[in-house]
């Protein structure tokens, strides 16, 4: 995108900004606070550091669910993918785990675990995990048999095949699996907090959500939302183009 | 050098119990130094044939024997393939370096290889940033950089323009004079085998089998101009052109 393109996009965000200062002047009511009031409450709760206490107990919980559903997903999905008869035993349980709403697994998993840190991410994990393994089997699917061909004439050693074959041809599936998934799981993991947790971004959000605090609700959301997109903007886009530098 | 026998190479299909058989009764002796090309219709079992050679294929009745002793493993095979068959996400250099156990060891090598195919000022460029001349030309210098008793190539020339095909032909005399390499080369242009082979087989339609046989009497340095070329090509054709009817 060019310059002018970010100039649109930027005065774009401050329309909104302004409609919504409007419409918070012209409707005077606690249900719509105005967007200095909410800056305000972020403030505040940075320098008394709550917004850090609660937003780095959310952001850890993404961070180990999201490396243990990649993990999983992964080997399960390259399984799926390489082998015919693991692909057509676990389908099943494939379809019926993508299909269970991602409450039921977060309700279930706290009736069945108690409600624990564990539970939490692992219920988080579980979530994610079917999507990765559905991108990553497609990936390792796709595998180039040409490819295979040139390592194996030029006898190249299992372990040039693997860094220089097989994962550069995977690394792609696994930047999409990452970037969907993390979308996913910034979603969910708002419920699992919200349901049994006592820290965390969603269990801030159930406490305003119960005094019915507008404001309160709008600061750690926004706040939440500006770390995610920062995640994605600055760490996970760079890395993709990064991944897909070779494709001129 | 290698002994090649293949008394039956036959594909079962997927689906069905019959079996179709590509090649039968072939034997091929190569010896040390020799360029043999192997001139057969589309579609006759020419690639086949060399992945049984590479070993890349050894689902086949009949066996390859090299007569040195090497076994099959220990043997440094050079494989120009149809495509290139670059990896797309290496630069240059380090699709070159990929196939060699110990690059830092052969720098040399890599450096004049790159400088006899006139790659020297792209080692950085990805393959999708090169011209498919060019491709071409960095898996010839990838195939020669293991310096490999026996290169195999696969219509390394095939769908390319005229002069470029031309200029890359050149490279490989060019090459081969310096790198004196035992080449076993397939392709369907009888004036490509002719410009640049020490002795010519045919191949039949499926199932393949060797029905013709000549050696191309051409001193190398005169492989490189046209009218003898040429004149050799029609004396060759002649010879063999009631093989395709």
């Amino acid at each position: 995108m060019n310059f002018t393109g970010y100039i649109r996009q930027f005065s774009s965000i401050i329309l909104l900004l302004l409609v919504w200062h409007i419409a918070a002047i012209l409707w005077q009511n606690s249900m719509l606070p105005s967007p200095s009031s909410v800056v305000h409450l972020i403030w505040q709760e940075m320098l008394s550091g709550q917004l850090w206490f609660h937003l780095s107990a959310t952001l850890l919980r993404v961070l180990i669910s999201f490396i243990i559903a990649m993990l999983i997903g992964s080997i399960i999905g390259i399984l799926m993918g390489r082998s015919k008869i693991t692909d057509q035993f676990l389908d099943p349980w494939l379809i019926v785990f993508l299909n269970i709403p991602a409450l039921v697994i977060i309700i279930l998993a706290y009736v069945w675990f108690g409600l624990a840190e564990l539970t939490a991410i692992f219920a988080i994990a579980i979530n994610k995990i079917p999507n990765v393994v559905v991108t990553m089997r497609e990936g390792s699917r796709t595998l180039n048999e040409d490819y295979n061909q040139m390592a194996r004439s030029f006898n190249l050693s299992k372990r040039k095949i693997l860094l220089y074959i097989t994962l550069p041809q995977l690394l792609p599936f696994f930047a999409v699996a990452a970037r969907s998934g993390i979308a996913l799981i910034w979603k969910i993991v708002l419920v699992v907090e919200l349901l049994g947790r006592s820290n965390g971004v969603g269990f801030q959000l159930h406490l305003y959500f119960q005094l019915f605090d507008v404001t309160g609700i709008m600061a750690y959301s926004f706040s939440f939302i500006l770390i995610m997109l920062t995640i994605e903007y600055a760490l996970l886009q760079p890395l993709e183009r990064k991944i897909n530098r070779w494709r001129g | 050098m290698l002994d090649i026998q293949v008394r039956n190479k036959s594909f079962t299909q997927k689906d069905s119990a019959t079996t179709l058989s590509v090649l039968t009764d072939i034997r091929i002796q190569l010896n040390e130094g020799e360029f043999v090309a192997v001139v057969g219709p589309s579609g006759c079992g020419k690639s086949t044939l060399l992945q049984i050679i590479s070993g890349l294929d050894r689902d086949f009745d009949g066996k390859i024997s090299w007569m040195n002793g090497a076994s099959h493993h220990s043997t440094k095979l050079g494989y120009v393939f149809q495509n290139p068959r670059l990896l797309p996400w290496l630069n240059l250099y380090d699709n070159i370096a990929l196939v060699l156990d110990n690059p830092v060891a052969k720098q040399a090598e890599i450096d004049s290889l790159l400088e006899a195919t006139g790659l020297s000022a792209f080692t950085t460029y990805h393959p999708a940033q090169l011209s498919i001349g060019m491709q071409r030309r960095a898996a010839l210098a990838r195939a020669f950089v293991i310096e490999p008793s026996l290169l195999i190539m696969d219509e390394p020339f095939v769908s390319l323009d005229r002069p470029t095909a031309v200029q890359l032909r050149e490279l490989l005399l060019e090459i081969l004079t310096v790198r004196r390499t035992t080449v076993i080369f397939v392709t369907h242009d009888l004036h490509e085998a002719t410009q640049l082979a020490d002795r010519i087989l045919f191949l039949s339609t499926s199932p393949a089998k060797v029905i013709g046989e000549t050696p191309v009497v051409l001193p190398r340095d005169q492989r490189r101009e046209e009218s003898e070329v040429s004149r050799k090509y029609v004396e060759i054709k002649a010879l063999f052109k009631d093989l395709y009817r």
